[in-house]
């Protein structure tokens, strides 16, 4: 059976999510950001940290509409762990809080990793902790137009 | 009665500690051997410096000048050092000591431990921040679902208002979490409304009044007529054309704070027909949960709205 929204990923078993058919189909197409080259190869990858089932989904959807691959999503940090060890991938999307747990040792193995990411959560900067204040944050929720300019902005090569 | 007030102080549990000018320690009481964890000859003709943490060495000149200047240190709030080396947070009052001639000649120190009090804070910080992040998150969710939902439909624009709504409501929010729930600062939730559609010379909108803090409740409500107002003007006002300018004032009249949203410069403006969510919540809405005077006046010039937001609803720190 075709399932209709993207499944979570699982510990030790990543896959690529079938993108929604048609997608949500509410994207704006004045606010919708330039689609990513569309060759399979040049796609950029997204690492999706997200515990929670229907934001997720919707976040995934929105990446692939424009152009991206989702790895994940994972809700725990382990699972997250696991696949930033074994997988690659251009940058990373954070929720900060997943199920109690904080996600920080993962964001600091990206820093050490050089690769990029940026918090979405509902924690303000003053609950972040001090490394990581400066770092890029979006506020839950996130109008999907900004995540995916901020996603880009992600990628775009540091001169 | 020198006995008397010397039982007091002995049996007080604040550390009461005096120095002399040159910040040496002339008498130690019971609180202080309890909070410092110092025997009185451990530390009597010691200077006081051996209470403070080597990175709060600099306090102790100022607070010694200003005892020399006959000037009085309340409830000042630091970290001190015990003789283990562990720090404890206490409240300090320092007041100059005189002799019978009026001359300064050291000063009294009480030390209140506040460590129980530094931790409730803690507590009540981490409990709203999560409460606000529960809260943003379960909004973020009602949009994830309205999405989900429509999935797959051809998308109106009440889809995508009914989202942005959504959305200010998070934000008002989060400056609700930034301020610990005190309140929101009435610039800031005004700002992030317009902020999308400010231009980049920023003169298509102009807020000027005096700094105002609404309360959680009031913002809350605001935030929603405030945004009504902003999106109302990029669709079929001030803000839809590009000479058109949004001016936003507000003022203290003795009833309360009078807000005054000015549309210029934009197409011509008619009554509307229908009675939107818009005003709903500007006619009605602010009228029942904040008890504001509201008035929409459709000039063809622009809109022009005022909003009198009652004194109640205004917080501590408003000028």
């Amino acid at each position: 059976m075709h399932h209709p929204y993207p499944q979570p990923g699982t510990r030790g078993r990543f896959r690529l999510i079938p993108p929604l058919a048609g997608g949500l189909g509410d994207s704006n197409p004045d606010d919708l950001v330039e689609r990513q080259n569309e060759q399979p190869d040049a796609r950029k990858r997204v690492l999706l940290v997200e515990d929670e089932f229907l934001l997720s989904a919707v976040l995934s959807a929105d990446l692939q509409e424009s152009g991206f691959d989702v790895l994940g999503p994972f809700a725990t940090v382990a699972a997250a762990m696991d696949a930033v060890q074994s997988e690659s991938f251009d940058c990373a999307i954070l929720d900060i809080n997943l199920r109690g747990e904080l996600v920080y040792p993962l964001a600091e193995e990206l820093a050490r990793q050089g690769i990029p990411f940026l918090f979405l959560s509902g924690y303000e900067a003053i609950n972040v902790p001090q490394s990581f204040r400066g770092h890029a944050r979006l506020a839950k929720p996130a109008d999907p137009a900004i995540l995916l300019r901020a996603v880009q902005t992600l990628l775009r090569p540091r001169s | 009665m020198a006995q008397r007030l010397a039982a007091i102080v002995d049996s007080s549990d604040d550390a009461i500690i005096s120095k002399d000018l040159n910040g040496n320690i002339a008498s130690w009481n019971n609180g202080a051997r309890r909070i410092f964890g110092y025997e009185a000859e451990e530390v009597i003709g010691k200077p006081v410096t051996i209470l403070i943490p080597p990175d709060r060495l600099d306090e102790e000149p100022g607070i010694l000048a200003r005892i020399r200047a006959g000037e009085r240190i309340d409830h000042y709030e630091t970290v001190r050092q015990r003789k283990d080396g562990s720090l404890v947070d206490i409240s300090l009052t320092v007041s100059p000591v005189r002799d019978d001639e009026g001359r300064i000649v050291g000063a009294s120190k009480i030390a209140r431990d506040i460590t129980n009090r530094k931790r409730m804070e803690k507590h009540r910080e981490l409990l709203m921040a999560e409460l606000s992040h529960r809260v943003k998150n379960t909004l973020a969710i009602v949009i994830s679902i309205e999405r989900l939902s429509f999935s797959g439909q051809q998308q109106t624009s009440a889809n995508r208002a009914f989202r942005a709504r959504i959305q200010a409501l998070a934000q008002a929010h989060g400056r609700l979490a930034e301020a610990q729930w005190t309140g929101v600062v009435l610039q800031h939730l005004v700002e992030d409304e317009l902020a999308p559609y400010q231009q980049k010379q920023e003169t298509n909108i102009g807020l000027t009044g005096p700094q105002a803090v609404l309360s959680p409740h009031c913002a809350l409500n605001m935030v929603l007529a405030i945004h009504e107002l902003a999106t109302n003007a990029a669709k079929h006002g001030a803000l839809s054309s590009p000479q058109g300018q949004v001016i936003v004032t507000w003022e203290r009249k003795n009833e309360g704070l009078l807000l005054e949203w000015r549309e210029e410069g934009g197409p011509a403006v008619s009554v509307p027909q229908r009675r939107g969510f818009g005003r709903l919540l500007l006619e009605q809405a602010l009228d029942q949960e904040l008890g504001s005077n509201v008035s929409m006046d459709f000039r063809p010039e622009g809109l022009r709205c005022t909003i009198l937001i009652p004194n109640q609803e205004l917080e501590a720190g408003s000028d």
